[in-house]
């Protein structure tokens, strides 16, 4: 199977997040006919741009994780940018991050710029940062006019 | 959390819905607002109801939110966002639970513990190949 990932971007603005179209995010694509997911394990380091349907990261990882699930188990570590659906935060997460829905667990602890739909923080979590709550296309309009 | 009308919460101040206060307040025990009140606000507990808003500084020990925080809030203990609640603004706090639908954006730091400390030593990850420059 080969995936075309020649066009895909992370999107920059507001309209363009909301247009995401994970449905057509070629791992997830994928996906519909095996279930695929990627593991960077405790002992492992990844630096660049991670693209997969669903990331469970127990190591480290610098620079874009691009993936509609994301886990940030006990020991990983997340540096830079992460577009995702859902986002939970069990280790430490210092990047921006554009999400649909946050999870912060246990220890977790996440410190950056949050684009977020929803958000759930319990146990020990922290968070530190800049928070905005993404607003639909006509909660936009509507916060515009108002 | 305290509660207006417990007898451990002498000194406590209940904004009734539909009330409007603005002004300074200094409250010994729990504030409850389920109206709304703007201004500086100190007090042991801030608990605020579906129908309250509060706006302005906000200074507490704990806070247990099911309505709406603008502005200014300072938790030195426990910030608990309910469900329905809201928070705008600069926050800040030591120790925070959020429950899924309640709604935070704005600014937010962490009091004393926690933001200054890193877990573990961090391994570096190092760049196995550096272009020639």
């Amino acid at each position: 199977m080969k995936l075309d990932f020649s066009t895909l971007r992370v999107p920059e603005k507001d309209e363009e997040v909301d247009a995401f179209d994970w449905k057509a995010f070629p791992p997830a694509i994928a996906n519909r006919k095996s279930n695929f997911f990627l593991i960077v394990d405790a002992a492992s380091a990844f630096c660049g741009k991670l693209v997969t349907w669903t990331a469970f990261i127990h190591g480290q990882v610098e620079g874009l994780v691009f993936a509609e699930h994301v886990t940030v188990e006990e020991s990983g570590v997340v540096k830079g940018l992460i577009f995702c659906r859902t986002l939970t935060v069990l280790g430490r997460v210092d990047a921006d991050v554009i999400c649909d829905t946050l999870h912060v667990r246990g220890q977790g602890i996440l410190t950056g710029a949050v684009k977020h739909k929803q958000v759930k923080i319990e146990g020990e979590g922290l968070v530190t940062g800049k928070f905005a709550r993404r607003q639909s296309g006509a909660g936009r309009a509507a916060a515009s006019r108002g | 959390m305290d509660k207006p009308g417990d007898k451990s919460s002498e000194g406590a101040l209940f904004i009734g819905a539909g009330v409007e206060l603005k002004g300074d307040v200094e409250v010994p025990g729990a504030a409850s607002v389920d109206g709304k009140f703007e201004g500086t606000l100190k007090a042991k507990t801030l608990i605020v109801g579906q129908t309250g808003h509060v706006s302005g500084q906000i200074s507490v020990e704990t806070a247990e939110i099911r309505g709406m925080v603008e502005d200014h809030l300072t938790v030195r203990n426990r910030l608990v966002l309910r469900s329905s609640g809201s928070i705008a603004g600069t926050i800040a706090y030591s120790k925070i639970m959020v429950e899924e639908g309640g709604s935070i954006s704005g600014s937010i730091e962490m009091m004393a513990r926690g933001a200054a400390q890193p877990a573990e030593p961090e391994a570096k990850i190092v760049q196995l190949h550096q272009g020639a420059e």
